[in-house]
């Protein structure tokens, strides 16, 4: 049997690209570090102060546990009912968004708007609304909004496309009308997508929400920057552990509930 | 009697170029049986889409039970279509639904929107639907999810949803052309019986000539979108099936001989 | 078929409307600890457009060049934490998986450490390395690159466990070493799908690192949360388009790229 030792590591017919592509980025990298400066030297020296300041968050200060969970609560509602909005919003638009139900022209023009809305990170999103309605989770939660209802209209007018067309033309031919179509033809393959799609997006508000408290939105985040801006670094100890749970609690119980999301699709 | 279908030269242009049908005519009564045979690419297909106008035609009128189809809008065009039922290659059930909710769907062209997108059938249509399924001998799958049968009783589902609509005309695209000798004859047989009984007018369209002959009263033949033959098909000479079915000079014979052979078996 | 009532389903419909009622109460509930008023927000929208309107429009041009070089970093910062975030991540994976980890205590440990990682957003590391490095882009690159690890040893890991183990098993059985297994067995399958989850991954540091400046991290995030707070709002939007193409940019080559590679 002729060994495997030829195998290279890449397809024959794409090396060309491969190689291309690995110049290209070993060429970025250099540039960027050069351009950067980093202060590497310092690096030492930081380390050992991280080192102290890790193991002084390690050494919790439990003192004010209950302010501490009742951001924590503020910042879940945040995420909770972002994606629940966001959801629900992106849920009636995406119909307008994909490409095999909709006319050329309104498709493009909320996946053209919903790209834009995208690519402004939540947390600027969040700086805007904060600086004309003043901080606290209201603003937080339209930010949250925005990004997500973006996100999720991608994805669901992704899902939207992806069903079959015979399905469509079949349900054309019985002479049902559009919205029957919809309802009886194209949400019934895609509803576990959908519901897969929004529980993705709702780990990651969680996450974010907790930030968010940093440009004022409050919640967890801004209890975090407080005590962060004083130096007091084991109560930050305890935020930061909060935090963590809070985020490792949704990813085990949707570990559990065995949500199929292939992270790999995303666009 | 008025016709049930006029069809006046037809034309179909795609966007690539292909150049579909090329002024297709013909007329139909109620109660005919038609078969239309011809090689794939002939054309087959886009007449049928046409018909329900699923695809819309460059040039030419049909007109439906007196309605000119390609003029309808939205409302009449509903009306329309769900008095033609339409049967696919693929089956095109929704997977996921149960055999019953795929059945029902035939209903939709007859509820309001609201009914129709939260599944609010009445007793009357889930009886309805019930009933058919009996006559197609799937009376015991009627709960189960669509995905979990096999090729030839997808197609009796497809058929009963066609029927549900109580049509004045069933289109059936290659309706066997999935399926293996032995469920394609159940199923034509179903067909075939079903649209005697109640005198619902049918256009089938098959490659496979023997069952053509066998069911239909009237075949209509195709060539690069064309009708080359339109009678009886006990008229069908085999020079003219021939015809239809020649391929281009360098292209082998084999699918000539194959469709002449079975002719000929047959005719004994 | 005596009986009134045909269902058209196996399961009950109870199930669906449950969850629904459950849905709506959660909303109900969590409007009302985050004090969101939803006819407020509906009335606020109106407003907040005019604001956008007028205040942060048109763009103002001229601040070009304050942050230009802040958005360059920003480039840089991406880069440089998404390619050494993706190599560390490769080893880390490697120990990490099933079909090559050399001990499953390793495995354990890793895999805390990735959760870890995963869990506290880059942020958040950000603000735990600027006491200690100062502020700068040196801490972004840090908090970006944990950030980054957090995602893709997971995903690492997850890829190499999905192989075909045929192929390891070939090159096992004619003698090959740990190294031969590897680069002739395990690496040719997964690369596609490592560079893939990468380039996606530069998408999502090059959004991370536009913020990161706001805690202090370098970068163009702190000339926009400045311009904000002092209310420099056309500056601010000029920067925020500038993001945006960046950000749309980067989006569309690795779209591309990973077109082209899977």
């Amino acid at each position: 049997m002729k060994t495997p030792n030829n195998v290279a590591i890449v397809p024959e017919k794409q090396k060309t690209l491969y190689t291309v592509f690995f110049f290209v980025v070993i060429g970025l990298y250099v540039y960027s570090f050069i351009h950067l400066d980093l202060a590497l030297k310092s690096g030492l020296d930081g380390f050992v102060k991280t080192g102290g300041i890790i193991s002084e968050m390690l050494h919790m200060d439990f003192s004010e546990w209950k302010e501490v969970l009742k951001a924590a609560g503020e910042s879940l509602s945040v995420a909770i009912l972002a994606t629940i909005i966001s959801a629900a919003l992106a849920f009636f638009v995406s119909f307008m968004a994909a490409a095999n139900v909709s006319s050329g022209i309104l498709a493009w023009f909320w996946k053209g708007l919903t790209a834009g809305i995208r690519a402004v990170p939540t947390l600027i999103w969040t700086l805007i609304f904060v600086a004309y309605l003043g901080l606290g989770a209201f603003p937080g939660v339209l930010g949250l909004c925005f990004h997500s209802f973006a996100y999720l209209v991608k994805a669901f007018s992704q899902s939207i496309e992806e069903v079959k067309e015979g399905n469509i033309e079949a349900l054309k031919a019985t002479g049902a009308s559009w919205p029957q179509i919809m309802a009886r033809g194209v949400i019934p393959p895609i509803q576990t997508a959908l519901i897969s799609w929004t529980a993705l997006r709702f780990e990651f508000n969680v996450s974010t929400s907790s930030i968010l408290g940093l440009v004022g939105a409050g919640g967890i985040g801004q209890e975090l920057s407080l005590v962060m801006r004083t130096y007091n670094f084991s109560k930050a100890g305890f935020i930061i552990l909060v935090i963590f749970l809070m985020s490792f609690g949704i990813e085990m119980l949707f570990n559990r509930l065995k949500l199929n999301v292939d992270k790999r699709k995303l666009q | 009697m008025n016709a049930l279908l006029e069809v006046k030269n037809l034309h179909k242009i795609y966007s690539n170029g292909t150049h579909a049908l090329r002024g297709v005519s013909f007329e139909m009564k109620e109660g005919e049986f038609i078969a239309i045979i011809g090689l794939s690419g002939s054309g087959k297909s886009t007449l049928l889409r046409c018909l329900n106008q699923l695809i819309r035609q460059t040039e030419g009128s049909i007109i439906f039970k007196g309605v000119p189809v390609e003029k309808a809008n939205k409302t009449d065009l509903r009306r329309v279509r769900r008095e033609i039922g339409m049967i696919f290659q693929h089956y095109n059930l929704i997977d996921r639904l149960t055999v019953i909710q795929n059945v029902l769907h035939g209903r939709l062209g007859y509820m309001n929107d609201l009914q129709g997108v939260f599944d609010l059938y009445s007793l009357e249509d889930r009886r309805k639907a019930l009933s058919i399924l009996k006559r197609v001998g799937l009376e015991k799958e009627v709960l189960k999810r669509a995905d979990q049968l096999s090729g030839g009783q997808k197609q009796r589902v497809g058929i009963s949803r066609a029927l549900a609509q109580n049509p004045a005309l069933i289109l059936a695209d290659e309706p066997i052309a999935s399926l293996d000798p032995v469920s394609s004859g159940v199923v034509m047989d179903y067909l075939y019986s079903i649209c005697r009984e109640d005198g619902i007018s049918a256009i089938v369209s098959l490659h496979q000539v023997d069952f053509a002959l066998k069911y239909a009263t009237r075949i209509i033949g195709i060539r690069d979108g064309l009708i080359a033959y339109d009678g009886k098909s006990q008229d069908l000479k085999d020079s003219q099936l021939r015809e239809i079915y020649k391929k281009d000079l360098n292209e082998s014979d084999d699918r000539e001989n194959e469709a002449t052979g079975r002719k000929s078996a047959i005719a004994v | 078929m005596q009986s009134a009532y045909i269902p058209l389903k196996k399961e009950k419909s109870l199930y669906t409307w449950t969850g629904v009622l459950l849905v709506l109460l959660t909303t109900v509930v969590t409007g009302y600890t985050t004090k969101f008023d939803a006819f407020e927000a509906v009335r606020v929208l109106p407003g907040i457009m005019d604001f956008i309107l007028t205040d942060f429009l048109p763009p103002a041009a001229e601040a070009v060049p304050n942050f230009l070089s802040s958005l360059l970093d920003t480039l840089c910062m991406a880069i440089i934490s998404t390619v050494t975030g993706a190599i560390i991540s490769l080893v880390l994976a490697l120990l990490c998986a099933a079909p090559t980890t050399p001990h499953p205590a390793v495995r354990v440990i890793i895999r805390a450490f990735a959760s870890c990682l995963r869990n506290i957003p880059a942020l958040a590391w950000a603000m735990i390395f600027v006491p200690a490095f100062g502020i700068g882009k040196t801490v972004g690159v840090m908090a970006l690159v944990l950030g980054a690890m957090g995602s893709m040893i997971r995903f690492f890991a997850e890829t190499i466990e999905e192989i075909d183990l045929g192929s390891i098993e070939a090159v096992r059985s004619v003698g090959g070493s740990y190294w031969q297994v590897l680069k002739n067995g395990v690496l040719p399958q997964c690369f596609p799908g490592i560079i893939s989850w990468s380039l996606y991954n530069l998408e999502l540091d090059i959004r991370a690192s536009t913020i990161i400046g706001m805690v202090g991290g370098g970068g163009i995030g702190f000339f926009i949360q400045f311009t904000i707070k002092l209310f420099k709002y056309r500056q601010a939007t000029m920067a925020i388009i500038a993001v945006t193409l960046l950000v749309l940019l980067t989006e569309a080559l690795s779209k591309r790229i990973r077109e082209r590679i899977m």
